[in-house]
């Protein structure tokens, strides 16, 4: 009995020491993270796989051999862009931060409203840094309030893929791609059937629809876009949403093209194994999709919705955030790194092995870029559609804090409309009213920040 | 979730209770404290892990919160409101319901299945036995996403075996009529290597001598398994029944891999639901992700309480 109750205090004292261990561990909460002592390590989070993930480990690798500030950057992947929005959420509960973070354009409004970043103008003016050599437009969609909030790393545009050798067999001219929905339509129905199974694929991506409808010079939510204060609603429940989604669901009921869900690898499986002969996809994997198509892969300008759409796309992918509460040190050290990150000689290497564009433009003068494009000059096409997009609220894409969940109930209202369980106005209409009261709650939170 | 560890604990479940005392036995203080003392370490440990969470489940779903997820202000039972009074609900609740029926009972039925093939006295079974148990080794994000290749619509196996049949390819994800049944089917090949083991670890339970006389009676093989190896086997059976149904409905990672909820709502549970509200798309809607977890506590308590009720009465424990 007495080694029973012996045993019992040891375990119950060990206890103690580990739950104290925990509470010191805990303290350090408070002092908004490690401010102060900088160990020279930079924590970065980025959200790229495959091919374009590699492009990254790269860059880092290079960054941390050459660096002559004794900094370690330490990138961790943390899945794609919503999966690492969702974690540096978590974190910011915890105060655990990373140095770092890769952040799609979606999510600028709501990095901006959450105060989790420094700008990067305030830590480019630290080390006089000047924005001069990158493109002002990418620089320019970054900006909230006259403030550069982000590094734009990866800039992309959504493209028409197609396959040549299909187009050539089905009797359509393979340097004539379809520019216009119809069109496409029209191509589908002479390529469905022939050397592949379906003449189009896309997933289901509500950044199709923000594209088509920035190439409509149509606006997505009220409020200039979200650009003359906080938007209210989005504006779906119109003609042009309701053609676009229709002239979509028209496709696949007729089998001209296949519904591969909403994951973006299906669609490009579907495309790169011969299965469907055209699809819309970022220009980011570009690189990857010629490589892994054993056809001759052409790329077109993005479709607009209607002969005579007057706009343009928007651009795409993921730009790089400091975090705040960093010493100064950190800070120099954070900006150190994306400033090798946006250098001509990574930019080069990064748009030539992806399909992203070259946002430092000298980059483009590189021999590692023109020798690339000699063999690729479809690597060009995504920057001459952004440099084509005229100016414009419109064609600037709606600035929301509820974007991605925006993002989300269009793919709704696109399944619905795909599957025929819904009339497309009906879906549209419908994601719209159940977006509203997101909407409102983050207003309603913003403002009582 | 932590199901492997989950599980491990409630095996020795199998084992009959001890049988009940009608008086209570008086304990001196000192056997009192050396038993509180014992306790102590796994009580803190639930206390963290289990309890903490619960109560800061039930203290969010009471609370609106802001862009972070951070809770703000009271608002009392307007989330429960919210979410009894949502139209999708009662789509959840049947597909919920579904996917459990589908899951648990079949995991059930082929484990146990397995298990009586496997009896078979024949050289080399155990290396079935073994093979047919490593599903239970795979993660669920691991199996997902092996199975998530094989159901591509363009390059799946799948599709390309129908094709070959020349028969038409089918969106075994894509669809919603077949979407729920494609997982579901995921999930119980997951399963059975778990209920093939206890299966087969409580027909070695079985005593011999119980086959032997059955036989001199001149019972058939199919008697046997109806008349003695059945009704010897209903703890492990119920015991079975109630793990794969909890274990249902807390499913998540094949959901997520393979889906994420869709098509068009086709295979939103409750426990997916919790995280599309939470999580997705940059929702941090904690209070209300809370209200729906609170609720899946009360489903699955009910369940598992319903279940020792009805089925309880019918467990043989020999």
């Amino acid at each position: 009995m007495r080694q029973r109750l012996v045993a019992a205090a040891a375990i119950m004292a060990a206890l103690t020491l580990t739950t104290a261990c925990n509470t010191g561990d805990g303290g350090d909460e408070g002092d908004g993270g490690s401010a102060g002592d900088f160990d020279g390590t930079i924590s970065f989070w980025y959200a790229m796989a495959g091919r374009n993930g590699e492009a990254i480990i790269e860059l880092v690798d290079r960054y941390n051999e050459q660096n002559d500030m004794d900094v370690q950057v330490e990138a961790i992947y943390q899945g794609n862009y919503n999966d690492t929005l969702t974690k540096l959420r978590a974190s910011a509960q915890s105060g655990d931060l990373p140095s770092m973070v890769q952040v799609n354009e979606l999510s600028t409004r709501f990095m901006f409203d959450s105060g989790l970043a420094t700008p990067v103008q305030e830590l480019a003016d630290r080390a006089g840094y000047s924005f001069d050599d990158l493109n002002q437009k990418l620089v320019d969609y970054y900006t909230v309030d006259g403030v550069v909030q982000s590094m734009p790393f990866n800039v992309s545009a959504p493209t028409l893929y197609y396959n040549k050798d299909a187009f050539a067999e089905a009797g359509l001219d393979p340097e004539d791609p379809p520019q216009t929905l119809e069109a496409i339509r029209d191509a589908a129905g002479q390529l469905a059937g022939g050397s592949t199974e379906h003449g189009f694929v896309a997933s289901i991506d509500g950044y199709l629809i923000e594209q088509y409808l920035a190439m409509a010079d149509a606006p997505y939510c009220d409020a200039g876009n979200g650009r003359d204060g906080l938007a209210t609603q989005v504006e779906w429940d119109n003609d042009v949403t309701e053609y676009i989604v229709d002239w979509w669901a028209g496709m696949v009921e007729d089998d001209l093209a296949v519904n591969v869900g909403r994951n973006n690898n299906n669609a490009s499986a579907a495309f790169q194994s011969g299965n469907a002969a055209m699809m819309t996809f970022t220009s980011a994997n570009l690189r990857d999709i010629i490589d892994g198509s054993d056809f001759e892969v052409g790329l077109a300008p993005f479709p607009k919705p209607r002969e005579g759409d007057a706009g343009g796309p928007l651009l795409g992918g993921g730009s790089l955030w400091a975090l705040a509460g960093q010493s100064d040190e950190a800070k120099d050290a954070v900006f150190d790194f994306m400033a090798f990150m946006m250098s001509p000689e990574s930019q080069a290497m990064w748009s030539t092995q992806t399909g992203y564009v070259p946002v430092n433009e000298r980059a483009t003068e590189l021999p590692e870029y023109t020798e690339v494009l000699a063999n690729y000059p479809d690597l060009e096409l995504a920057g001459e559609q952004l440099a084509g997009t005229p100016e414009g609220a419109n064609t600037t894409g709606c600035l929301m804090g509820v974007m991605p969940q925006a993002r989300d109930r269009m793919n709704d209202a696109v399944e619905a409309a795909l599957l025929g369980v819904k009339e497309p106005r009906q879906a549209l209409q419908d994601a719209a009213a159940s977006l509203t009261s997101a909407i409102e709650q983050y207003n309603d939170s913003v403002g009582t920040n | 979730m932590s199901q492997p560890a989950a599980t491990k604990t409630r095996i020795s479940g199998t084992a009959p209770p001890s049988v009940p005392v009608g008086k209570r036995p008086k304990y001196n203080r000192r056997e009192l404290l050396t038993a509180a003392l014992l306790l102590l370490p796994s009580m803190a440990i639930f206390a963290v892990f289990n309890f903490y969470p619960l109560f800061q489940s039930i203290y969010l779903s009471l609370h609106a919160n802001d862009i972070l997820g951070l809770p703000t202000r009271f608002v009392g039972m307007d989330q429960y409101i919210e979410f009894f009074s949502n139209p999708e609900l009662r789509r959840i609740t049947v597909v919920t319901a579904v996917f459990v029926v589908m899951t648990a009972l079949p995991s059930v039925v082929i484990g146990i299945f397995l298990a009586l093939t496997l009896q078979a006295r024949i050289r080399g079974v155990n290396v079935f036995r073994t093979l047919m148990s490593t599903p239970f080794g795979f993660s669920a994000a691991a199996t997902a996403v092996v199975f998530a290749v094989f159901f591509n619509p363009a390059v799946g196996v799948f599709n390309g075996i129908l094709r070959m049949m020349g028969m038409d390819s089918v969106g075994w994800l894509t669809n919603p009529t077949f979407a729920l049944p494609s997982l579901a089917m995921v999930c119980v090949w997951g399963n059975i290597g778990y209920t093939l083991l206890v299966a087969s670890a409580g027909l070695q339970n079985i005593p011999d001598e119980l086959y032997e006389a059955a036989r001199l009676d001149g019972a058939g093989r199919w008697t046997v398994i109806r008349q003695v190896v059945l009704p010897l086997l209903t703890p492990t059976i119920f015991f079975l029944i109630v793990i794969m149904t909890i274990n249902s409905l807390q499913t998540f990672g094949e959901i997520h891999i393979l889906t994420g909820g869709g098509p068009n709502g086709a295979t939103t549970t409750l426990v997916y639901g919790i995280y599309q509200t939470a999580f997705a798309y940059g929702g941090s809607n904690y209070g209300l992700a809370s209200v729906q977890a609170v609720v899946l506590l009360v489903v699955v308590t009910a369940a598992t309480w319903l279940q020792f009720r009805v089925l309880q009465r019918k467990v043989f424990y020999g």
